[in-house]
């Protein structure tokens, strides 16, 4: 078992770094509430939520690697979550294959906005888009790019996650026995607080990083560290003046 | 009853509940018999909660009105949580103002950073943030042996208090009357499940009062529910069925 030896003050950067890395992965998780009705491409929830969700696999899976050190929690986290963001799109992609009958097709990419690739096909396949978005809507289902703009957040989410989860864990663990559940909870409650600030500048929908929105990048940041730094300031007072 | 022209204020809501679940809190610390009335004064705060996420989530923020109360619940439970840590005693009261805090700071970096164009962002994050620390600190009175293990479900239990009548009585016809009659017979079932449970836990005397007093609650919420509910649909002048000639 690994003794952790962290400065509070290290502690709070930590949470503060994993806060604004939590608020940054829903930039990159596909995500579309009319994705219900394959009305447009992304997962078929808000981006908070499926953050949320993501950012909680994380967190759970690196509470399991707490006694191993900061690396391994981060890369616990961010494989857990990222493969809670593969599987959910893998099962969205079923079911708009093979339940609605259509093809998983990037909305943006077909009208040429895509902002990292050129004209109008699949920045990692080449596959061409236009086609194959039924009109009328903003694409469906998840492509390949969009797949892994998903994997990346996931993986951004759960090691900020897990980033967040240590800090806290740290900061508190020489004062309480159940450190790891208490670490959890709080870990929990900045993620969703970080969550939602990007989902007010994404406007409920987004392609993830091929989409125009990922310029707005720089307005979650900031607000995202604001808010992190905050709740890392009274985290840090309560645990070193108290 | 509340009558159909009552226009209480978001703010003076938040006001009244604030003092009003203050109050609760301490009746329900150093005066368990109280624990009848420290439970109805607590209701408040739930309908405060409620009332902000419907002023919030009406604007249309681009995230759900679930992520909305999601949030806020998150900052008051953390809050609370975080401040349980320096000592139970102040905790509750410092989370109360950290979480108002917290609120007004998120709603001020999406009000100036994000550029929301949402008068009422700053006011109603901080009061929703506020007003679910205050029932979070409340229901967590009941449960002081077991705060690690009853927290999440304290939390989730306190989200769905006050996201869900904005979210079950939206539509063309939403009226904050409705809405807010929702929020009553919700947080009087949050306080009776919770009441309920800390009975099963062992705080039998305190959970079955909170329970009996919330089961009663809920009965006469309901049914003025209810009656607002048919009211609005008895406004409903055509049926979809052309009249037989």
């Amino acid at each position: 078992m690994m003794v952790i030896y962290m400065d509070p003050l290290a502690a709070s950067m930590l949470v503060i770094a994993g806060g604004v890395l939590v608020g940054i992965c829903v930039h990159f998780i596909p995500t579309s509430a009319v994705g219900a009705m394959s009305a447009s491409t992304g997962i078929a929830t808000g981006p908070s939520m499926l953050s949320f969700g993501a950012g909680l696999t994380g967190i759970l899976s690196a509470s399991y690697a707490v006694d191993e050190g900061l690396s391994l929690v981060m890369a616990s986290g961010a494989v857990g979550s990222a493969l809670m963001v593969t599987l959910t799109i893998l099962g969205s992609n079923i079911v708009n294959i093979f339940g609605i009958g259509v093809p998983p097709a990037s909305g943006q990419t077909a009208r040429g906005q895509s902002v990292l690739a050129r004209g109008t096909k699949d920045i990692i396949t080449g596959w061409e888009q236009k086609g194959f978005v039924t009109p009328g809507t903003d694409g469906h289902g998840m492509p390949v790019q969009t797949h892994l703009s998903g994997i990346a957040g996931g993986v951004m989410g759960g090691a900020g996650g897990g980033m967040v989860f240590y800090g806290i864990y740290t900061l508190i663990h020489p004062t309480m026995i159940d450190a790891i559940s208490a670490a959890g909870l709080l870990a929990a409650g900045v993620f969703l607080i970080n969550c939602v600030l990007p989902a007010y500048t994404l406007v409920g929908k987004t392609e993830g990083l091929f989409d125009q929105k990922i310029r707005r990048i720089h307005k979650t940041f900031f607000s995202c560290l604001v808010v992190s730094t905050f709740f890392a300031l009274v985290l840090y007072t309560v645990v070193v003046l108290f | 009853m509340i009558p159909s022209t009552t226009k209480i204020s978001s703010y003076r809501l938040f006001v009244i509940s604030l003092f009003l679940g203050i109050g609760a809190i301490l009746l329900i610390r150093f005066c368990p018999a109280a624990s009848p009335l420290a439970t109805i004064l607590i209701w408040p705060a739930f309908l405060s909660g409620a009332n902000s996420v419907r002023e919030l989530a009406r604007y249309g923020l681009g995230t759900g009105t679930s992520s909305i109360g999601y949030w806020g619940a998150a900052l008051g439970a953390t809050a609370v949580y975080i401040m349980h840590l320096v000592e139970p005693g102040l905790g509750s009261f410092l989370g109360i103002g950290v979480a108002f805090l917290g609120g007004a700071i998120t709603g001020l970096c999406a009000q100036k950073i994000i550029r929301m164009r949402i008068p009422v962002m700053i006011r109603e994050s901080a009061m929703l943030a506020a007003s679910t620390a205050v029932a979070i600190s409340f229901l967590l009175e009941l449960f002081p042996s077991c705060l690690l293990t009853i927290s999440p479900l304290i939390y989730i239990a306190v989200t769905l208090a006050v996201i869900h009548p904005f979210n079950g009585s939206m539509g063309a016809g939403e009226n904050k009357r409705r809405t807010i009659r929702l929020a009553a017979a919700e947080a009087s079932m949050t306080t009776a499940l919770l009441g309920s449970l800390a009975a099963m836990g062992g705080a039998h005397g305190v959970g079955l009062s909170v329970a009996a007093v919330s089961c009663a609650g809920f009965i006469i919420f309901a049914v003025l529910w209810f009656n607002s509910v048919k009211d609005d649909i008895y406004e409903i002048r055509w049926t979809g069925f052309p009249a037989e000639e």
